[in-house]
C-alpha cells in the first residue's frame, strides 16, 4: 500500500515538471517563432482545449454533450450581437457570451440531466442542431443567416502607456489571450478536481444513487457541470468570433460537437490535461500532415476507435498503464528466480 | 409528543403493473428501537425501503417523519431530513478509496458550502480534517483501518458490505434504514458488526434491518415486523412474531 502511494506522489510530480515545462515552452514560443500559421493554428487549438476540459467535467458525471458546438455557437453570436450591435466592450461581452450558454444549459438541462445518458445524448444532439438552424434560419437580418454573422469587432486595446500596447492586430496578442483564458479554464477545473466537488463529481459516475441516499443533490451537480461546460464553450465562442471576426452556422455542425467529444475520448478525462493532450494530438497531426485537413473528422474517429480498443483511460493514461506493465513484469521476474532457487 | 412514532406509514401502496407490491401498509418506527423487517422474497420489504426514502415514488397512501409528511420527496431531501439507507446490492463508490467513502457519509454534517470548497477556504480545510479524522473513527471501529486506501471496489464481497454500512454509520442519521446489512458476512464477523448496529443505536440512532438471519435478528432487534405480499403479516416481540403461525408457514417453514 505506502509503495503505490509513494510512487502515485512521485507521478504527481513529474505530470506538474511536465505541465510547467510545456506551460513555458508555449508561454515562450511566440518570442522565437514567428510564423504567423501556426500561431493561428495554436489559437485555435487553446480555444478548442477550452472546450474540451469544459466537456471533460460533464464526462465525469457520466453523461456526454454531443451538442457541444451550439453552445459555442450561441456564446459567439450572444457575444457578437452585444459588442457589434449594443457598443458592449469586449471584455464583458466575452464572460456575458459564456452566460447566455450557460442560462440556456441549464434551461436544456434541467429537464432532460435526469434522463438516462443514452437519451440525454440524443437530446443533446438535437439540441446542437435547432441552435444552429436557428442561427441558419431565424431573424435573418440580425444573425445574417447563410450569408453569416459578419464585423464581429477585436477586443478593445489594452495600453499601459510607454509598457505594453496590446490591440489585437497580430496574431501574437490573439495567441496570448488564447493562452491566458485557457490557463484559467484549467486553474477552475483543477479546483474543482481538487475539491471535494470534484470528487462528488467522480462519485456521481460511480453510484448517483449512493450519493443522493446520503444527501448529495445529484440533479444539482449534474446541471452545474453542464452549465460549467457550456460556459466554458461559450467563452471558447466569443473569442473564436472576436478572432475571424465572423461566424457561420455552418462551422458548428454535429461534426464539430462529435469532435470535441473525441477530445476526450482520445485524450483521457481522468486529469484535466488529458482532453488538452487530445485536442494537441488531433490537430496536430492534422496540421502536420498537409492535405488531410478535410479528412480531420476521419481521424479523431479513427483515433478515438483505437485509443477505446486499446488504452480506455485515454493516451494521458498511457504512462499509468506502461507503469504498471513494469511492475508486473519485474513482480513476476522476481517470482521466478525465487523458484529457481 | 412521545406517542408520535420517528416513521410512520399510512395507507401505503406501490404498485408495479398493476402488482401491488405494497398495499395499504400502515407501518411504524418507534424512536430509538432496533426494528427488524422479515419476510419472504418478493414481500415488498426493499420496495418499502424504496418508497420510504423516495427512490421510487408511491402510488398511494403517506410516509410521516415525526407527523411530517415526506412522502415522494427527492432522496437526498429526506436523507437531509435525517434518513439515510443502505443498499443491497453493495452500491458503493467502487472507484474512491475506502476512506474516501466513508467520508461521504457526513456530506449532511458540513456546514462549509461548495464556494468554501472552491476557494479552499480556510474552515473548509478544518472541516474536512475534522471529517478525515472522524472517517478514521469509523475505519478503527469497523475493523477496516489497513484497508483504508484500498479501493472499495477491490474489497471481498463481506467487506464492501461492512463499508456500505460503515457510510450508513458514518451519516448519524436519525433513522438507519438497513438492507440486508449481515447477508454474506463471514461468521466469524457478524457479532462485531451486529455490535456496531447495537452501538449506533445507543448513541441515538434508531434502526430499522431488512434481514434473512432471524436468529441473529432475536438477539438485535426490539420488535420485528413481517411483511408477506406487501402487507403487514406479524408485528411484535421478537418472540412473538417467531412463534406466529402465518408467519411460520409462510417464511419460517414449519
Amino acid at each position: 500500500m505506502t509503495d503505490r502511494t509513494v510512487s502515485t506522489g512521485l507521478w504527481n510530480r513529474l505530470t506538474w515538471w511536465l505541465v510547467a515545462l510545456v506551460f513555458l515552452f508555449f508561454l515562450t514560443l511566440p518570442l522565437w517563432f514567428h510564423e504567423e500559421y501556426y500561431l493561428h493554428a495554436l489559437v485555435n487549438v487553446f480555444i478548442h482545449s477550452m472546450v474540451a476540459i469544459g466537456l471533460r467535467l460533464l464526462w465525469r458525471t457520466g453523461l456526454v454533450s454531443f451538442g457541444t458546438a451550439g453552445f459555442i455557437a450561441i456564446g459567439g453570436y450572444a457575444a457578437g450581437l452585444l459588442s457589434r450591435d449594443l457598443g458592449i466592450s469586449f471584455w464583458l461581452s466575452l464572460p456575458l457570451g459564456g452566460c447566455a450558454a450557460a442560462v440556456f444549459a441549464i434551461a436544456i438541462g434541467i429537464p432532460t440531466l435526469r434522463l438516462k445518458s443514452s437519451y440525454f445524448f440524443l437530446i443533446s444532439w438535437a439540441t446542437g442542431e435547432i441552435i444552429r438552424l436557428s442561427f441558419l434560419y431565424l431573424f435573418i437580418p440580425v444573425f445574417g443567416g447563410w450569408q453569416g454573422f459578419r464585423k464581429i469587432p477585436s477586443p478593445d486595446t489594452i495600453i499601459i502607456p510607454g509598457i505594453l500596447l496590446i490591440d489585437f492586430s497580430q496574431k501574437v496578442h490573439w495567441y496570448y489571450l488564447a493562452l491566458f483564458l485557457l490557463c484559467v479554464s484549467v486553474f477552475i477545473m483543477l479546483r474543482i478536481d481538487y475539491s471535494r466537488i470534484g470528487t462528488t463529481i467522480g462519485a456521481l459516475f460511480d453510484a448517483p444513487d449512493l450519493c443522493e441516499a446520503v444527501g448529495v443533490p445529484t440533479m444539482a451537480y449534474r446541471v452545474f457541470a453542464f452549465a460549467t461546460a457550456c460556459f466554458m464553450a461559450g467563452v471558447a465562442g466569443a473569442v473564436y468570433g472576436s478572432f475571424n471576426t465572423f461566424l457561420h452556422p455552418e462551422s458548428f455542425t454535429i461534426i464539430q460537437s462529435i469532435e470535441t467529444v473525441s477530445y476526450v475520448i482520445i485524450g483521457g478525462a481522468s486529469t484535466v490535461w488529458g482532453p488538452i493532450l487530445g485536442v494537441f494530438v488531433v490537430k496536430g497531426i492534422a496540421m502536420g500532415v498537409r492535405g488531410i485537413g478535410a479528412y480531420e473528422i476521419i481521424l479523431s474517429g479513427a483515433l478515438m476507435i483505437l485509443v477505446m480498443i486499446f488504452i480506455p483511460e485515454g493516451l494521458s493514461g498511457l504512462p499509468r498503464r506502461i507503469r504498471r506493465y513494469v511492475t508486473r513484469r519485474r513482480v513476476k521476474e522476481s517470482m521466478e528466480t525465487q523458484h529457481g532457487d | 409528543m412521545a406517542t408520535e412514532p420517528l416513521l410512520e406509514t399510512r395507507g401505503l401502496v406501490k404498485k408495479f403493473g398493476g402488482v401491488a407490491a405494497i398495499d395499504m401498509l400502515d407501518f411504524h418506527v418507534e424512536d430509538g428501537e432496533i426494528l427488524g423487517v422479515i419476510g419472504p422474497n418478493g414481500s415488498g420489504k426493499t420496495t418499502l425501503f424504496n418508497v420510504i426514502t423516495g427512490f421510487l415514488s408511491a402510488n398511494g397512501g403517506h410516509v410521516y417523519l415525526r407527523g411530517n409528511r415526506i412522502t415522494n420527496l427527492s432522496p437526498h431531501r429526506i436523507a437531509k431530513r435525517g434518513i439515510v439507507r443502505t443498499f443491497q446490492l453493495n452500491l458503493l463508490f467502487r472507484s474512491l478509496t475506502v476512506l474516501e467513502n466513508i467520508r461521504f457519509g457526513y456530506h449532511l454534517h458540513r456546514e462549509n458550502g461548495v464556494f468554501g470548497a472552491f476557494f479552499n477556504t480556510g474552515p473548509t480545510r478544518r472541516e474536512e480534517r475534522a471529517i478525515t479524522e472522524r472517517a478514521e473513527e469509523v475505519l478503527v471501529a469497523t475493523g477496516m483501518a489497513d484497508r483504508r486506501e484500498q479501493l472499495a471496489g477491490e474489497l471481498s464481497y463481506g467487506w464492501q458490505k461492512t463499508l456500505t454500512l460503515a457510510i450508513g454509520l458514518a451519516a448519524r442519521p436519525r433513522l438507519l434504514l438497513l438492507d440486508e446489512p449481515l447477508t454474506g458476512i463471514s461468521p466469524t464477523r457478524v457479532a462485531a458488526i451486529a455490535g456496531l448496529i447495537t452501538n449506533a443505536r445507543d448513541s441515538g440512532t434508531t434502526i430499522c434491518m431488512i434481514e434473512h438471519n432471524v436468529n441473529l435478528l432475536m438477539d438485535l432487534c426490539d420488535r420485528i415486523v413481517a411483511l408477506n405480499f406487501g402487507r403487514k403479516m406479524a408485528d411484535g416481540l421478537p418472540d412473538e412474531v417467531t412463534r406466529d403461525k402465518t408467519v411460520i408457514e409462510s417464511y419460517l417453514g414449519g
